[in-house]
């Protein structure tokens, strides 16, 4: 049976995204025939609209090398808590249910939500108002739990490493301390990776608040041993253990997305106070976000994005036409639908959903089965 | 949601992925290989 599925990119851009896009059209339109509608402008192209394009093979040609997102994105766009304008004023209003009314107009079968934390959120509270959604982690701060690295990180860790070779001449041409400001807003794993690779002298993250006198003192240290110059990696989120993260601008100014930077400057600043030294700072900001993904982050959106029409095909054929609202009761409990994903994966982990797959038998015999000693009574009922 | 886990793809729950943040470990094998190699991170 053909398939549709509605596809969206949210929250920050990120090197990798066109991959999980191009892995997902060549695997369901071509292996499969299936149709693939993108979603412009994330979770935007829900709320108004809908605003989407159907996606075939001419759609995704050339785009594996290419940055960004060929859908659009938007880090503003939470359905739940939507800016509206009324008048002079700006409100935030929870416009969910025209979310949920254009999904079942665009007649899809699920939604792929390809994000970060903000945008699995979202994803995650759709479902409970019923839509069938897979999420694909996206974040170059490789701060989302459940996979081992996320893809985009790879490449922004290449952006800092390079330029931390280039900035590691001219700061020891001039006898400087080069302080290098990386994205990072609550981990440090792109200042600590490219700082290790870049070879840098001073690595300060999120993590561990840091004491401006031990930088100074490990700087002059140097100086003494004769290297008369120092790189310095900053995550934006770092903070000195008396003080507070340094923002651009605050969430009530900036429509609820507080905008960290000048950390930079800051330790730039307390160096030459202390060491009286020439500083410079070099805030690398959305360079690390933009440009070509490195081979590792084509590969692994590849993978994730053609991986979705095999998980689509087990999930979406065993819970068959009432998807929308079908609970599995298991011994004594019952469990919603996304909690029947969960369920079905598990039942993946140990063979038992693969087995079944190709056969699309329908859920209460994929689920009559004694698993690891443990005998599951299933019902399946409408709510 | 789809994962990397070890060489292989796998699915996982999206609960899993949001809630808590993966930050870095700061006992772990990354920051002692800094601290060994001398690399000052601030404490």
């Amino acid at each position: 049976m053909s398939k549709t599925i509605a596809i969206l990119t949210g929250g920050g851009d990120c090197p990798g995204l066109n991959a999980v896009i191009r892995g997902v059209v060549r695997a369901a339109v071509q292996r499969r025939g299936w149709r693939v509608l993108g979603i412009e402008d994330g979770f935007d192209g829900l709320v108004e609209g809908p605003r989407y394009r159907e996606l075939g093979m001419d759609a995704v040609r050339g785009i594996l090398p290419r940055g960004g997102t060929i859908l659009g994105t938007s880090n503003r766009g939470n359905p739940f808590d939507f800016p509206v304008r009324e008048g002079d004023q700006v409100k935030m209003v929870d416009v969910s249910s025209r979310v949920v009314e254009n999904f079942r107009r665009l007649g899809a079968d699920a939604l792929v939500a390809v994000g970060g934390d903000g945008t699995l959120k979202i994803a995650l509270r759709l479902n409970e108002l019923g839509i069938p959604v897979i999420g694909v982690p996206k974040t170059i701060d490789n701060d989302l739990r459940g996979t081992d690295v996320t893809f985009g990180y790879n490449t922004a860790v290449g952006v800092v490493t390079e330029a931390l070779d280039r900035l590691h001449t001219t700061a020891e041409s001039h006898n400087r301390a080069m302080v290098v400001e990386v994205m990072g807003r609550d981990a440090g794993w792109i200042a600590l990776e490219s700082g290790l690779a870049g070879g840098a002298d001073v690595i300060l993250i999120p993590e561990i608040p840091f004491r401006m006198d031990a930088v100074c003192q490990a700087i002059d240290r140097r100086r003494q041993r004769g290297s008369r110059f120092s790189i310095i990696v900053v995550a934006e989120g770092s903070f000195p253990v008396d003080g507070a993260k340094v923002v651009q601008a605050s969430a009530a100014e900036n429509l609820g997305i507080e905008r960290l930077g000048g950390i930079g400057h800051y330790v730039a600043r307390q160096i030459s106070r202390c060491l009286n030294m020439e500083t410079r700072v070099v805030v690398l900001g959305h360079v690390q976000r933009g440009g070509t993904p490195s081979p590792f982050d084509r590969i692994l959106g590849t993978r994730f994005g053609v991986t979705i029409h095999g998980l689509l095909l087990n999930f979406l054929d065993a819970v068959g036409p009432v998807r929308f609202h079908t609970h599995i009761q298991f011994t004594s409990r019952s469990f919603p639908l996304h909690s029947v994903q969960k369920a079905l994966l598990e039942f993946g982990e140990h063979n038992v959903l693969p087995r079944y797959a190709h056969r699309q038998e329908p859920v209460e015999k994929l689920c009559d089965r004694r698993q690891v000693g443990q005998q599951v009574a299933v019902g399946v009922s409408e709510l | 949601m789809v994962a990397l886990r070890g060489r292989g793809i796998a699915a996982v729950p999206i609960e899993e992925a949001v809630g808590e943040l993966n930050r870095v470990d700061t006992a772990g094998d990354l920051i002692r290989t800094a601290e060994d190699l001398g690399v000052i991170l601030g404490r």
